[in-house]
Order: structure tokens, then C-alpha cells, then sequence
């Protein structure tokens, strides 16, 4: 038990020290368009995908189980409502930042490693290149663009895929879905930005996580297999931590 | 003013010792091979010098700059170091690697882009200017490597087996080039290698390293004459392969 915690310590000494050399090293930082383009491209377009297809799965099944509890209480005009705020609050931020940190999160991880290994990172070095500034920075600052826009998606398309449920599957009048939705509560553009804002904290979290274990990769093809597991554990935990975190702040 | 002066103690390397007494001196110029089995430490020689590695007893000064104190931006400033691996990013071609290698380099991207020319003319690789790294054969992305560590005219050249994973016709080349850069450009360098043959005719001196410390010093005759057991051993098992 005592050995664990001294471990803890130790990777928790690390993580600190390698945000204080990522703070540090803005001093460096110079945005090269190129590279900011494709890691946006990159991160961006290439989960776009995913996130349509789990957005519009999300939004179905959430639609289904919400519409069996309502109908119960004949309360299916609130349908709309009770959907967008469980989506937009909790479902759609959470899951986009868990698919996030499995797909970019390990990616970023693994390229990192691989790089260090490949002496690429201490090449960098030679060239008077800081790489928290060349590498890491580009990518964390696309994760803090990228995620916020790919929750809006995953927002439009869930909360489309629930008025599908309702209107077509189910016989809803599409009126009664989306009035209280759009004029009825106040509180619906409150909640979309809500998610938005988590987004952001979920983007920056899972950037420095991988970014953290990509740059301290152990040696050989199993560490960077370790490292990118870890990113995805790690920014994984933190995500769900993080959201009960924010929800209490922003409640 | 030597270009390097290395008087190590001990080196160590995850609390262990790998190396000690290593003593060198290099002048402006010189070229110094470092051979020796693989494993037994020679890269960590040439990161003790550029700074990368630190745990070492002694001292150690790159053109009147101590390894320890300098700061690492002054000490690198007249240095390159043509990695083992291939340090090219992969998403970028072969041009945009050279032209990142001079980011910090004083001078127009006009003046840089002819530069990037001229050597890659010098090292017969203009063809493969716009190609990415992964495009390129085993023995052109080290000439591209070369190219990268002599663009930034060093006064000092690091080579960490140069040689290695290359065909024979390769390696000839690579010497000549290594040989004909350093006339041109006037460079040190420092050369670890376990390729005896190429180390000896490329190396004004040569330093041969067992058992964790040196065990054999001087110019290609003296190391090929040296009749300490261990030495004799390893050479005559290199050059016999």
C-alpha cells in the first residue's frame, strides 16, 4: 500500500513538473498555420464519424427509454425536453469526451512515444526546436477546439435522432417535440453551453494526459502500447471525474 | 581551444555503472571513432556531450563550454547530432525536414531554400526533395539525416552508428561523403560506431571501449596492432564477419 502511494507521488510529481515545462515553454511557442491545420483536420474530420454514429445511437435509444417512462406518466409533451436536458448536460459531452479520449487521446499518446523513441523528440533538441512547443502544444490547443465543436455535433445529431424516434418511429406530432424544445424553456440554450464548456475542460484534460504519458514513454514497442493505454484509462477516469466536478459548479 | 574534452569518472545509466575513466581530448578538425561492442555504452559518451545525459562524475567541455553549467541552446548552438534512428517527421517531406532543421537559423527562407539545395545537390538527393520519409530507401534517408546535420554548419559532428543497417556499397559512400563534408566544412567529429573497418580509415584516432572502460587508443595501426586480448578479440571477430 505505502509502495502504491509513493508511486502515485512520484507519477503525480511528474505530471506537475511536465505542466510546468508545457506552461514554460509558451514563451516558445510560435503558431505555424500548417501544423495547427492538421491537427484540427486530423483530430477533427477524422472522428467526425464516430461521433455522427454514437450521436445518433445515443439519441435513439435515449429517446426510447425516455419515452416509455413518460408515456407512463402521461407526460410525453415534456419528451422533448427531459431528452435535450439529460443529452445536452450529461450524455452528449461525456460520451463524445470518452470516445475523445479513446480515438485522439491514444493517438496522440502512441505518436508521441514513438517519437520520442525514434530520437525525433531529441533531434528537435539539437535543431534548438523546444518540442512542448512545436509538439505538444498544437495538439493540446486542437483538443481544446475540437472537442467543444464535435459535442455541438454530437448534440444536433442525438437530439435529430430522438425527434426521428418520436416523430416517425413513434407518431409524435412534430410540433409537440420540438415547441416546448425551441420556445417553451429558457434553459435550452443554458444547457447546450453547458455541455460546451465541459467540453472544453474534457479536451484540455485528456490533452495533457496524453501528451503527459506520450512524453514520459518507457523504452520498446510495449512501452508505447502501455503509454497509450494508460491515456485512455487515465483521460477516461478524469472525464467522468471532471463531469461531476463541473456539474456541481455549474448546477 | 580542444573541440571536445571529456574527462569522465563514472557514467552511469539507471543507478549502474556502465563507464568509467574515459579521457579525450579532440581538436578543431579531428575526427575520433569510438568502437566497441553494442551495449556497452558508447551512444551515452556522445549524450554526455551534447547534454542529454547527466548522471556522470567529471567533467566534460564542449569548445570551453562545461557540459554541466552551460546552457543547453549555447552548448548545442555549434553541434549536431546524426542520430542512430531516423529523427525525420514522418508528415512532413524531406525539404520541409531541412527547413524545420533551420527554423532557429539565422538567415531568409530565400537564402535557407538555396542552402537546402546545394546540400542535397552535395549528397546526390535532389530528386527526393518533395518525397516524405517514408518514400525514401534505408541508405538515402540517412544521406538525408546527413544532410539535416550539416545544413546548421556545425563546428562539431556526433555520428551514432552511422553504418548501421546499410549495404557495403552504402557504407563506402557514407564514408567518402562523412570524409569529404569534413574537408569542406572543416568540422570535428566524433564517430561511435562498431563497424571497425569503415571507423579506422574514416578516424584520425580511435578509441576502442570493453568492458566499460578504454581499452585500446590511437591511430588505426596502433588500435590494429593492439595486442590486449580483449581488444584482439573484438577485432578480429569484426573484421572477420
Amino acid at each position: 500500500m505505502g509502495h502504491c502511494m509513493f508511486n502515485v507521488m512520484i507519477v503525480f510529481q511528474d505530471f506537475v513538473r511536465f505542466v510546468g515545462r508545457l506552461i514554460l515553454s509558451l514563451h516558445f511557442f510560435r503558431l505555424l498555420p500548417m501544423q495547427m491545420t492538421s491537427q484540427l483536420y486530423t483530430m477533427g474530420v477524422g472522428s467526425l464519424i464516430l461521433i455522427v454514429i454514437s450521436g445518433l445511437f445515443i439519441g435513439l435509444v435515449f429517446a426510447f427509454q425516455m419515452y416509455i417512462v413518460l408515456n407512463g406518466f402521461g407526460s410525453l409533451a415534456q419528451l422533448s425536453q427531459v431528452v435535450a436536458f439529460g443529452l445536452f448536460r450529461e450524455l452528449s459531452p461525456v460520451v463524445t469526451g470518452l470516445l475523445i479520449a479513446g480515438r485522439i487521446g491514444s493517438t496522440v499518446a502512441a505518436e508521441l512515444g514513438q517519437m520520442k523513441q525514434a530520437e525525433q523528440i531529441d533531434s528537435l533538441l539539437m535543431w534548438g526546436i523546444n518540442p512542448y512547443a512545436y509538439l505538444m502544444w498544437p495538439r493540446l490547443l486542437s483538443l481544446v477546439v475540437v472537442t467543444p465543436i464535435l459535442v455541438f455535433i454530437f448534440d444536433a445529431v442525438s437530439i435529430y435522432a430522438a425527434c426521428f424516434y418520436a416523430v416517425i418511429i413513434k407518431g409524435m406530432e412534430s410540433q409537440i417535440f420540438w415547441t416546448p424544445l425551441l420556445f417553451g424553456n429558457v434553459f435550452f440554450q443554458v444547457d447546450v453551453l453547458y455541455g460546451i464548456y465541459k467540453a472544453i475542460f474534457f479536451g484540455c484534460f485528456i490533452g495533457l494526459m496524453s501528451l503527459y504519458q506520450g512524453a514520459f514513454v518507457e523504452r520498446g514497442s510495449s512501452g508505447i502500447a502501455k503509454a497509450s493505454t494508460q491515456a485512455v484509462v487515465l483521460s477516461s477516469v478524469g472525464v467522468l471525474m471532471l463531469d461531476y466536478i463541473l456539474s456541481q459548479i455549474f448546477y | 581551444m580542444f573541440a571536445v574534452e571529456c574527462q569522465l569518472g563514472q557514467i552511469t545509466y539507471s543507478n549502474q555503472v556502465i563507464l568509467r575513466d574515459i579521457e579525450f581530448c579532440l581538436e578543431a578538425g579531428e575526427y575520433l571513432g569510438i568502437l566497441g561492442p553494442s551495449g556497452i555504452g558508447k551512444s551515452t559518451i556522445l549524450r554526455v556531450i551534447s547534454g542529454f545525459h547527466e548522471e556522470f562524475e567529471g567533467h566534460c567541455s564542449v569548445f570551453g563550454n562545461d557540459v554541466k553549467q552551460a546552457e543547453l541552446t549555447v552548448l548545442r548552438k555549434n553541434m549536431s547530432f546524426l542520430f542512430q534512428k531516423s529523427p525525420l517527421l514522418e508528415d512532413m517531406t524531406v525539404f520541409e525536414n531541412l527547413m524545420l532543421s533551420l527554423l532557429y537559423v539565422k538567415g531568409t527562407q530565400k537564402e535557407k531554400s538555396c542552402d537546402i539545395k546545394n546540400i542535397l545537390n552535395k549528397l546526390n538527393l535532389e530528386h527526393v526533395a518533395h518525397r516524405f520519409p517514408d518514400q525514401l530507401s534505408g541508405g538515402m534517408r540517412r544521406r538525408v539525416v546527413l544532410a539535416a546535420s550539416i545544413l546548421r554548419k556545425p563546428k562539431l559532428l556526433l555520428c551514432d552508428e552511422p553504418f548501421t543497417g546499410q549495404d557495403p556499397i552504402t557504407k563506402a559512400s557514407l564514408v567518402n561523403m562523412l570524409s569529404e563534408l569534413g574537408q569542406e566544412f572543416g568540422f570535428a567529429m566524433i564517430m561511435v560506431s562498431h563497424d571497425v573497418s569503415e571507423t579506422l580509415s574514416l578516424c584520425h584516432r580511435s578509441l576502442v571501449l570493453m568492458d566499460g572502460t578504454v581499452k585500446a587508443r590511437g591511430q588505426s595501426g596502433d588500435i590494429l596492432r593492439s595486442s590486449v586480448p580483449e581488444v584482439r578479440a573484438f577485432l578480429d571477430g569484426a573484421l572477420h564477419v
